[in-house]
């Protein structure tokens, strides 16, 4: 019976105290919950001017093709591609022997003709003799004298043939026109060389320029006489600032683009075939930007983010314009300096409290 | 009925047999196949497809969609699920529960690869072939980490050696690679030289193709022999790759490495990461064979890895989880709980029975229970903590028939029968009765057994355990029992104890209706009481392990994940709590623990396994642990996770919403986001909609792009190859062959001006800057579309905050949603615990109509009345009244096992109605009036049903009591439910006889 007994109290007992548990509300009824959550925030910036690459190579602003004027063999060339060379200096030699036989023949022709001349000045002065003292007609006076003048007109045209011989002359030796380097060469030694034909490119030593050709939609951003920066990817990245100097009017044709010629100020290494990018900003109004966690568009249709205004979260709507290396061009009711929230929570709403904690985001 | 003699008039063989079959028991019991849990069946699956470079919605369109039209023909098929993120759509199915053998299951699997045949034929070109992993559930247990060096691609080569000398193990089936760095060999040139020389990636890549063939040059005849001739017409090694000279367009040569640089590296883009405490590591997951002994396979394992450690120097070999240590653990516990429940089942025998009868009933309850091991192992028995612990449950009920038997033959003796008269006699009356008792006993667990998917199969071993158990004592109380009775029993001089139950049979004879009003009323309040219960639908593990997964939005880079996971590995180095911590970018944590959801190709998903000093305080760790990452790391959402028992659930509570129009699902989740944060006791609501992902359009100018000879084709590729590159051939004298990928310098990081200005080649070999053919806009696209059943679906998801149960939540969260407007256009439903809780409850459930016909059938065979039947069915809903009570004071949740435990008691109350009834038609019979008939049948069986549930309630205890999550709540609700049952039979069933049985007191009763 005891047994009976406890087992009667032990189910009483727990009757009892499953009433009493009972009559306490199961867990408080459930309130908003408030408390402010724990946002990353990163401020709003300004938009970095948006820009567009061009790449090309460095050279001279003055820059020659070499040739005879005259053709020929050529007897040296004694330069080669990348050569300094000096102003004046020779820089190639046509074989001059043609024109130097052509001299001497034109010369011996000089000698007999001064020989003919002296002849006919004596023939001459006897005839004027032989005239006054009326040994002679006037007739033969005036046909010696004619002669004379026939053999010196003769003479002078000798003469400028001569003349013009040794310009010949002169003319198959090739020197620089200007201090600088040779860029390419065209023709060897003993090969002929024909009239016009170049025989040397040399890039003047001055000033260094960069070439770039720019497709036709980026044209109309560059301006004669704007400011772009510079970059040598293969020195280390030097960054130098240079200037619209010249801007192409027309293409050279099909699968060709603008050729634009940028100046830049030179510096030790500047040489001319270095691989240069050209970065042109483009010049728009001023522009904000947001990294693109910030941005909230699950569906693709529209976009928002929040941004923090007094300890709370504010939606703004957003049109989302161009993507940045760092973020992305927005518009929409943001300024400068204001601060977005980053990975916003699945639960975050307009008007919501938040703290400010940190974040991964690299 | 001569046939019941034979176990009494052949003793010894009799017990011969009986002490054959415990050896067998014995020696079964050292040799079974050991495990943790149940094996469930591979009724999931994952299906992974790749369309490299598209966008979520096109895949959606041209990949999903087609897919899931096929799969959806497939009958077996009952869930598919799609997450549809750029690149990759990975696909979950789900097989009906109903298909439980391994081979039916794969006759299902291998019709819907056929299915995902068909599907691929509408692929559009460039989708990569679908990989279908159907070993999900395949748990790795045991998790080794290779560390030392912080390069991935020695860790990787060390780590495939140590795998090499697992897989030589008999007991090992596979080992899985987690943080698999990949290999690549990148030729990244540099830009702006290339740009110089007139190269770009696809020159390149040609030229290095061309030196990197593998043709076969023939044999020839030599003497005898065929000679082979091998043409060396690929890369010997690295240095040859650098050293290849690359022809330029204007004729001059220059080696490979003057132009770019060549270096073997991890593959790109990074595709998963693991770390050990902070340090890079490669993890390797030991997957046992089926169905073997996992702490021999443990020790086999340990041995192994022990001899490898030296010879892995400098690199360490350390293990990450070791599931069979916990196996032997809890297994070890779990024996102990039967050692003891035997003892406690003995000891109160011994003190209720006396000495002799005492031990002769005691003495059978290890014999039951080996026995029943033995025929549980020939029946392709594993032994895992829900076998050992059905056995413990069974325990106290296996005793019962035996103690009738044995009190009826001591009754027999007292009355002045030899032995064997006596025995024989019980026999004759009690066949029968135990048979319908047994019987009851058995129908009730029939449910269990018939239940069907991954909650039935986790869960059958318990009632096939029992049910084996209680046919086994049957057949012991007719052989053995009787046999050691009628050898062992004396005369026994007892006063008449049924005296002292008089005053109880007192209460239900004078005042029956006022019993039954008060019963009623208490069975009420109980209903009542069953409203507000704590509901956890499965426990939470006792592992003192934490799982803490941090989520970034979808379409994060793996670096910045990394670097979220790097925050929370410096937020836990120094926490005494932590002893070490496994971290997974990229991917989930592999299978340790069985019912981890899996989550391949997830940049934006890190977990990180803590391993913790004990498991006490780990729920508060995990609540400072989310508010500190809060802090740290606003933009990801940190989910903690306990190991649970049961079934693998994502989140607690789950709203899936689906409605075909993007916009619409983008507003609603808004709205109920905002309801679910209105609730109190959830934390960590997220939901998986995705914030968008930002995409650069190249629209191709198709006239600009023909004066410069290019097609839209040469922009895409110009584009891949300066991010991802090229592929230029393979590199063969690696291990694996390893791929060469030309590719621009910066690879994945190329400025994005730089790209907008890139070089595209055309045919002629010219360069034409990117922005003279194409123009490009910013846009933002889903960043991930989820499929549900074909629909297109969102699911906003929660935690519980450490001491809410979901059904807390669950009410107030549904009155909400109903506040918003929902049509077939756009409807909700609630996932999570809630599903697996109805599907777990529903597969038991479901099968209750036969559990009840069952009760009904043997109990009218039993009565042939079906007023009687009646009285024995009533006594069922009597367990609850002590069930809830019972859960509340030793606070314990209903959840499913409690659930079981309900349903197991079913089968044992009736049994008491069952002999109560007996005795009264007994007395009827003999002439008695009714009040006195029923007066004797409580005087008499009284102590008899007292004594069954104590044993009972006895056998449970070391399982109540045990530390386990699993099994308290169970157990209580069978302790206090019987409790209960047992006082409240005694007083209702004679009051609801008299009731029911007055008007027909003058029926003779057969």
């Amino acid at each position: 019976m005891r047994l009976l007994t406890f087992l009667a109290s032990l189910c009483l007992t727990t009757l009892v105290l499953f009433v009493l548990w009972w009559k306490q509300p199961a867990f408080a009824e459930p309130q908003p919950a408030q408390q402010p959550l724990v946002v990353a925030t990163a401020p709003v910036t300004l938009a970095q001017q948006q820009s567009f690459r061009l790449y090309g190579v460095t050279r001279a602003r003055d820059t020659a093709n070499l040739s005879f004027t005259v053709g020929g063999r050529l007897e040296t060339r004694p330069f080669e591609v990348g050569q300094q060379v000096a102003k004046d200096q020779v820089l190639a030699q046509l074989d001059a022997d043609p024109f130097r036989h052509q001299l001497a023949g034109l010369q011996g022709n000089l000698t007999e003709l001064n020989t003919l001349i002296a002849q006919a000045e004596r023939d001459q002065n006897r005839s004027s003799d032989l005239f006054q003292r009326g040994a002679a007609t006037k007739e033969e006076v005036e046909k010696v004298g004619a002669g004379l003048t026939a053999q010196r007109a003769k003479r002078d045209a000798l003469q400028a043939q001569i003349k013009e011989i040794r310009r010949l002359i002169d003319e198959t030796t090739l020197r620089a026109p200007v201090a600088g380097v040779v860029t390419q060469t065209f023709i060897e030694a003993g090969e002929y060389a024909r009239p016009g034909a170049p025989i040397y490119a040399l890039s003047g030593a001055g000033a260094v320029e960069v070439a770039v050709e720019v497709p036709e939609s980026l044209l109309p951003h560059i301006r004669l006489g704007m400011s772009v920066s510079v970059d040598f990817p293969l020195l280390g990245r030097r960054a130098e600032a240079g200037t619209v100097r010249h801007l192409g009017s027309s293409s050279l044709g099909p699968g060709h683009l603008f050729p634009v010629h940028v100046a830049i100020t030179p510096f030790d290494g500047l040489i001319s075939g270095l691989t240069a990018e050209v970065a042109i900003a483009q010049e728009d109004e001023p522009q904000i930007s947001i990294p693109v966690e910030a941005v909230l568009s699950p569906s693709g249709e529209r976009a928002w983010t929040f941004v923090l205004v007094d300890g709370r979260a504010k939606r703004v709507p957003l049109q989302l314009l161009q993507l940045q290396e760092q973020g992305v061009i927005v518009r929409g009711a943001l300024k400068h300096h204001d601060r977005v929230v980053i990975g916003a929570p699945a639960l975050l709403h307009d008007g919501d409290p938040v703290i400010v904690g940190q974040a991964v985001t690299p | 009925m001569k046939f019941l003699w034979i176990g009494l008039e052949r003793a010894k063989l009799t017990l011969a047999a009986a002490f054959l079959l415990c050896a067998t028991g014995l020696v079964a019991w050292r040799v079974m196949p050991r495990m943790e849990d149940p094996r469930i069946p591979e009724r999931n699956a994952l299906l992974i497809t790749v369309y490299p470079g598209a966008d979520p919605e096109q895949i959606a369109r041209l990949v999903a969609d087609p897919l899931e039209e096929q799969l959806a023909e497939v009958d077996s098929i009952t869930r598919i699920e799609s997450e549809i993120r750029a690149e990759v759509v990975v696909t979950t199915l789900k097989l009906r529960g109903f298909l439980d053998d391994d081979q039916a299951i794969n006759a299902e699997w291998d019709e819907v690869r056929r299915h995902i045949h068909r599907a691929t034929l509408e692929f559009p070109a460039g989708v990569l072939p679908p990989i279908l992993d159907t070993d999900i559930l395949e748990t790795e247990a045991v998790l080794l980490a290779v560390t030392g060096i912080d390069d991935p691609l020695a860790l990787m080569e060390t780590a495939e050696k140590v795998k090499k000398a697992l897989l030589q193990l008999d007991s090992v089936a596979a080992v899985k690679i987690a943080g698999d760095p990949g290999d690549q060999i990148t030729v990244a040139f540099d830009d702006a030289q290339a740009r110089r020389l007139g190269l770009n990636a696809g020159v390149l890549a040609q030229q290095l193709q061309q030196r990197n063939l593998n043709q076969p040059g023939g044999s020839v005849k030599t003497g005898g022999l065929g000679t082979f001739l091998r043409p060396r017409a690929e890369f010997r090694d690295l240095e040859d790759l650098r050293t290849t000279p690359i022809v330029l367009p204007s004729g001059a040569a220059v080696p490979l490495h003057s132009i770019a640089r060549v270096e073997r590296g991890p593959r790109e883009p990074i595709g998963e990461i693991m770390r050990v405490n902070g340090r890079r590591a490669v993890g390797l997951g030991v997957v046992p064979v089926d169905n073997i002994n996992l702490v021999t396979f443990g020790n086999e394992v340990r041995a192994l890895t022990e001899d490898l450690k030296s010879r892995v120097a400098p690199f360490t070999l350390t293990e990450v989880t070791f599931q069979p240590a916990r196996v032997a653990d809890r297994l070890q516990n779990l024996s102990l709980s039967l050692l003891l429940g035997i003892a406690v089942v003995s000891l109160v025998l011994v003190s209720t029975m006396g000495l002799r009868l005492g031990l002769v009933v005691a003495s059978v309850v290890p014999m039951i229970a080996l026995a029943s091991v033995a025929l549980f192992f020939f029946s392709g028995g594993i032994l895992h903590q829900l076998s050992i612990a059905a056995l413990v449950i069974a325990l106290g009920l296996l005793v019962d028939n035996a103690i009738v038997m044995a009190e009826s033959i001591q009754w027999h003796l007292d009355h002045g029968l030899d032995g064997v008269t006596a025995a024989k006699t019980a026999l004759r009356e009690l066949a029968l009765p135990l048979l319908a008792a047994t019987g009851t006993t058995l129908a009730a667990f029939v449910p269990m057994l018939l239940a069907e998917g991954d909650v039935g199969s986790f869960t059958r071993d318990i009632p096939r355990v029992i049910m084996i158990t209680l046919a086994v004592s049957y057949f012991f109380a007719l052989c053995v029992t009787p046999t050691l009775s009628a050898r062992f029993q004396k005369q026994l001089i007892r006063g008449e104890q049924q005296q002292r139950w008089d005053r109880l049979a007192a209460i239900s004879v004078n005042h029956p209706r006022k019993v039954l009003l008060a019963v009623g009323l208490v069975l009420i309040t109980a209903a009542l009481g069953a409203t507000r219960m704590d509901q956890q639908f499965f426990p939470y593990g006792d592992r003192n392990q934490l799982l803490v997964s941090l989520e970034l939005p979808v379409g994060s880079h793996i670096q910045t994940t990394t670097a979220a996971a790097e925050q929370l590995e410096r937020l836990v180095k120094n926490d005494p709590f932590v002893v070490g911590s496994a971290t997974f970018i990229g991917r989930s944590a592999p299978q340790f623990y069985y019912n981890l959801p899996k989550y391949p190709a997830a940049p934006h998903l890190a977990q990180v396994l803590l391993t913790t000093q004990s498991t006490e305080g780990l729920a508060a760790f995990a609540d400072r642990l989310r508010g500190e990452m809060q802090r740290l790391v606003p933009e990801a959402v940190t989910i903690t996770r306990i190991m649970e028992q049961g079934p693998p659930v994502d989140a607690p509570i789950e709203i899936r919403i689906s409605s075909e129009d993007a916009r619409v699902l983008e507003q609603r989740t808004e709205a109920v986001v905002a309801i679910l944060e209105r609730q109190q006791g959830v934390h960590s609501i997220r939901h998986n909609l995705g914030r968008g992902q930002p995409t650069l359009t190249f629209r191709v100018n198709d006239a600009a792009a023909g004066r410069g000879h290019l097609s839209r084709g040469h922009v895409a590729q110009a584009l891949g190859r300066q991010t991802r590159g090229i592929l230029a051939g393979q590199f063969r004298e690696a291990d694996d062959p390893v791929p060469i990928l030309v590719r621009g310098g910066a690879g994945e990081f190329t400025p994005l001006p730089q790209l907008a200005s890139l070089d595209i080649a055309n045919g002629a070999g010219s360069p034409v800057p990117l922005q003279q053919v194409a123009r490009f806009t910013t846009e933002w696209v889903p960043s991930v579309i989820h499929h549900r059943n074909r629909a297109r679906t969102v699911t906003v998801s929660a935690n519980l905050a450490t001491g809410t149960r979901f059904n807390q939540v669950i009410g107030p969260l549904k009155r909400d949603l109903g506040e918003l407007t929902w049509d077939t256009l756009l409807r909700y439903e609630l996932g999570g615990a809630v599903e697996a809780s109805d599907t777990a409850r529903g597969a038991i459930l479901r099968n209750m109509p036969t559990t009840l016909l069952l009760l009904v059938f043997i109990l009218l065979a039993e009565f042939n009345r079906f007023r009687e039947v009646a009285i024995v069915m009533i006594t069922i809903p009597l367990s609850a009244i002590g069930v809830i009570p019972g859960l509340l004071l030793f606070n314990q949740p209903f959840g499913f096992m409690s659930l079981l435990g309900v349903l197991a008691l079913a089968g044992i109350v009736v049994n008491n109605a069952i002999v109560l009834i007996e005795v009264v038609k007994e007395g009827r019979a003999a002439g008695l009036p009714l009040p006195e008939a029923v007066r004797k049948a409580v005087r008499k069986r009284t102590r008899p049903i007292l004594l069954t549930t104590a044993t009972t309630v006895a056998g449970l205890l070391p399982l109540a009591l045990s530390s386990s999550s699993l099994w308290p709540p169970m157990a209580w609700a069978m302790i206090s439910g019987l409790l209960s049952a047992t006082m409240l039979t005694l007083l209702v069933v004679p009051a609801l006889y008299l009731v029911l049985f007055r008007n027909a007191s003058e029926e003779v009763v057969v």
